[in-house]
């Protein structure tokens, strides 16, 4: 199970940074989710670099969770700063700075 | 008995001896025309009108069948297309209650009544799961992950407002009510979707 967490948390990462994902808001200001097939994943930052990520079946029962420091004493990695990164990354995404950002360097790049 | 069968065979011979009062030239003419019953039995014999009989009778068996068959499958179609009518007549009201239910968490949230937001989060819950897990429902991806999300944005709502009556944590309301503005949204969009499919599976 461990390592699933491992490589469920690396594909977010991964996939958020490539904006392949479609975070959404939730109505608690430190939780985003995102629907991946038939169930949804939370990010949560509670505090600084404090993550926890809650696993979510169709009905919406939290079916699994681990924290970033379950994550580093699995692998000996710190994973606190990329799930930082991915979560104020995801935060902008929302927002839609990084696409106001992606329409300027494309409006530049025309000049 | 001669007699018989030359008033069978008369008219086709076109012969109008009767009529003529020529009764006697009549039965011998007849009498050169009449049916050797055993030669007719005797060739190509009981065997071959027996198959023919059968192969008659199958045939007509088989296009009673088909037609029978036919018939049968237009009708399992027809119920089929009312179960799903149903289905999807079921399913509409379901989320058009769910979308009521949305409206009433956003004014509960308004008055800041937690409890009921909790208790209407975990409605729209149990409302929506069925849907999802039974499979008899036609939604389309974009739906059911629509769907999807609503259940984990109403157990995180549920969670907020838990959390809100018995810890007094903080809380946004402007957030909130844009998340249920969004899940209104989506909610209104699978309505019409279902109210479409179910208008199309009526004029098939």
């Amino acid at each position: 199970m461990s390592d699933k967490w491992v490589k469920l948390a690396q594909r977010l990462i991964g996939l958020t940074s490539e904006g392949k994902l479609a975070w959404q808001d939730t109505s608690d200001d430190d939780v985003v989710q995102v629907v991946i097939g038939k169930n949804a994943i939370e990010l949560e930052s509670s505090g600084f670099h404090d993550f926890e990520i809650r696993v979510r079946d169709g009905s919406g029962k939290v079916v699994d969770r681990f924290s970033d420091a379950d994550l580093s004493e699995i692998s000996n990695l710190n994973y606190a700063s990329a799930l930082n990164s991915t979560y104020n990354l995801i935060r902008r995404q929302i927002s839609g700075t990084e696409q106001v950002l992606d329409d300027l360097l494309d409006e530049l790049g025309k000049k | 008995m001669l007699f018989r069968i030359s008033r069978v065979y008369l008219p086709t011979l076109g012969l109008k001896a009767l009529k003529q009062n020529h009764m006697l030239e009549a039965i011998e003419d007849c009498e050169l025309i009449s049916v050797d019953w055993d030669a007719v039995f005797s060739w190509p014999g009981y065997d071959f009108w027996g198959i023919l009989l059968a192969m008659v009778g199958f045939a007509f068996s088989i296009a009673f069948a088909a037609r029978a068959s036919s018939k049968a499958s237009v009708a399992a179609n027809a119920a089929h297309a009312a179960k799903r009518s149903m289905i999807n007549a079921d399913t509409a009201s379901q989320i058009t209650l769910v979308q009521q239910m949305l409206v009433e968490i956003r004014l509960r949230v308004e008055n800041q009544q937690w409890e009921q937001v909790s208790e209407k989060c975990e409605a729209i819950r149990v409302i929506v799961a069925p849907l999802l897990s039974s499979g008899n429902v036609e939604l389309s991806e974009e739906t059911e992950k629509s769907l999807i999300g609503l259940q984990a944005q109403m157990a995180s709502l549920q969670k907020s407002s838990d959390e809100i009556r018995h810890n007094g944590s903080d809380f946004n309301l402007v957030k909130i009510k844009s998340v249920l503005a969004k899940q209104a949204e989506a909610v209104a969009k699978a309505v019409r979707e279902i109210k479409d499919n179910t208008e199309a599976v009526q004029n098939v």
